[in-house]
């Protein structure tokens, strides 16, 4: 009889877990076994049939240079990466310390201001901050105009667009990872920082030696979270510049992106989704075991 | 300088700031009630007539209510079916002392590990072999399935409903699938909110997986329109400001009534 009731017990168990099963198999793990077979095919939507190629395609990814290449677009992800973690980190502290500050009245309204761009789509943010940036009816040019400055086409220059783009991106989720740090500041015990002010600990003594050690594990959250969001940018910035002007703001997802389902090269494609895959996996864990090492 | 008066200072920098901080979107939304020939007036005028004329133009001459009709459909049954599948599979890993359970909810969890942006490719390809390229099944049901779901309800199942009322169900003679209507459902009342605020807005907002089921107009929703129209040649920028006004209310509205769960889910789950 426990052979039967033990074999009860785990039908039950599968029977409840077999909606997500059957969904988180064939759309995520299936397509993620089948990708890699398709990277190492010149599968195209045009062709009907799926020829064997072996490295063909990784070859042809690390062998391309030029500016519209994938390499580059990975190399501008990287930059974009290294901009946008540590912005991300220290000014959502900032939004944090300054909504979580005992001087600061109304503290959930500004909580609210600074979270609502998060709640908004990728797409609205784009849109609002391109015509925030309008040449000829954006609020930043009408200002400088006021001013007697000289308005910019601030989405038109290579380095002006990136700049913006990493902006834009770091004020989207600032407010998102702004929560995260208010969480982790508000449980730290009042108590610990009596105790040192009565040993003499200034302000930015309790702030260095106290918050910051005890808010680590956020922080390694905030700093592996924003690597991965970096990584896969895509949203944003394709309704935002459309990876222009030229390609100054083309990153690694766009590219996938484009080669997939504008020229329908679907084994590259995928060689590049499965490049741009270890590359995630690889980052996450460096990150993992530089925070572990440092501590 | 007395500290009341630093105090007052300090507040009033940090709520100019605050303005400063998201005047990109009230700009949007004020510019949005202005004439099409205001918007672009030379030189630049600030302030203008107020008129409801974009709106009426969108609503008029564009798809707007048909893509509402659609993000509205997928957003509320994706999420529905969501806390549904999420609630089952967590009280399947928190209470149900099956073998395979460890294996299964690391595999939940490692699907976490593999973002869409790497498998869309192969995606397409499993959506377009069964059929469900163009179709709401499409957009409903893959992305009803989400590892932060299962994570959040696991997790508050283990944590909040105690075993022994289980158990004592099961005595009485009550049916797993009735415990599951009678006992979890009703005792999980702070994870489905906490689920149905976060799935809403995920959908709502979501854009890269319409972008890869949806080629027809039919079932565009909100996020495909709003970045379709702003690809046009000749921008009409007064219709598309209204329109992305227009497609903020839904998650602001769920956001201001639902604040903490918001919150809860962040701090909860921490991933998306």
């Amino acid at each position: 009889m426990a052979v039967s009731k033990g074999y009860r017990v785990e039908v039950t168990g599968l029977f409840f877990i077999l909606p997500n099963l059957v969904i988180f198999t064939l759309f995520v793990i299936f397509p993620a076994i089948s990708g890699i077979f398709l990277a190492f095919t010149d599968y195209s939507m045009l062709g009907t049939s799926a020829n064997f190629v072996g490295f063909e395609n990784f070859v042809k990814i690390f062998s391309d240079f030029s500016t519209s290449s994938f390499l580059r677009s990975m190399l501008r992800t990287f930059l974009f990466t290294a901009m946008f973690v540590p912005l991300v980190f220290f000014f959502s502290l900032f939004l944090s310390v300054l909504t979580t500050s005992e001087i600061v009245k109304g503290k959930s309204i500004l909580r609210a201001l600074f979270y609502w761009p998060w709640i908004l789509s990728p797409v609205i943010v784009a849109l609002s901050w391109k015509w925030f940036l309008d040449i000829d009816a954006g609020f930043l040019n009408i200002i400088l105009e006021k001013v007697g400055m000289e308005p910019r086409m601030w989405l038109l220059e290579p380095d002006l667009a990136f700049f913006w783009v990493t902006l834009v991106n770091v004020w989207y989720v600032a407010g998102y990872f702004m929560v995260m740090f208010n969480a982790a500041l508000t449980s730290i015990p009042m108590q610990v920082y009596d105790a040192a002010s009565i040993d003499g600990a200034n302000k930015w003594q309790r702030f260095w030696y106290i918050t910051f050690p005890l808010l680590k594990p956020t922080s390694v959250l905030v700093m592996v979270l924003s690597t991965i969001m970096a990584i896969r940018n895509f949203e944003l910035v394709y309704v935002f510049t459309k990876g222009g002007p030229g390609n100054a703001t083309m990153f690694m997802v766009q590219k996938v992106y484009e080669a997939g389902f504008q020229d329908y090269k679907l084994g590259l494609a995928s060689a590049m989704s499965v490049v741009m895959f270890f590359v995630l996996l690889g980052l996450t864990l460096l990150q993992f075991r530089y925070m572990k090492g440092e501590e | 300088m007395n500290r009341k008066s630093i105090i007052i200072i300090v507040n009033l920098l940090v709520y100019v700031f605050a303005i400063v901080y998201v005047t990109p979107i009230i700009w949007t939304v004020i510019s949005s009630f202005r004439l099409e020939k205001d918007l672009f007036a030379y030189p630049p005028k600030l302030i203008s007539e107020f008129t409801f004329r974009n709106y009426t133009n969108v609503i008029q001459n564009t798809d707007i209510l048909a893509y509402f009709k659609n993000s509205s459909i997928v957003s509320i049954t994706s999420t529905i079916i969501t806390i549904i599948i999420s609630l089952m599979a967590g009280y399947a890993l928190a209470k149900i002392q099956f073998r395979s359970k460890n294996f299964f909810f690391t595999l939940f969890l490692s699907t976490l590990m593999i973002p869409m942006q790497v498998i869309m490719i192969s995606i397409y390809f499993v959506l377009a072999r069964i059929g469900w390229i163009n179709t709401y099944w499409g957009l409903i049901i893959p992305p009803a399935a989400t590892p932060t779901g299962v994570f959040l309800a696991t997790q508050y199942i283990r944590s909040t409903i105690p075993t022994e009322v289980i158990e004592s169900a099961k005595i009485d003679g009550a049916s797993e699938l009735k415990i599951f209507w009678r006992i979890i459902i009703p005792l999980s009342q702070p994870v489905i909110a906490a689920l149905a605020v976060l799935s809403f807005t995920w959908r709502w907002n979501d854009y890269i997986w319409p972008l890869l089921v949806v080629s027809s107009p039919k079932y565009m929703t909100v996020q495909l329109g709003l970045a379709l129209f702003s690809g046009e040649h000749t921008v009409q920028w007064g219709s598309l400001l209204a329109m992305t006004t227009l497609s903020m209310i839904p998650v602001m509205v769920v956001f201001l009534a639902f604040q903490r769960y918001f919150v809860k889910g962040i701090t909860m789950g921490s991933l998306k």
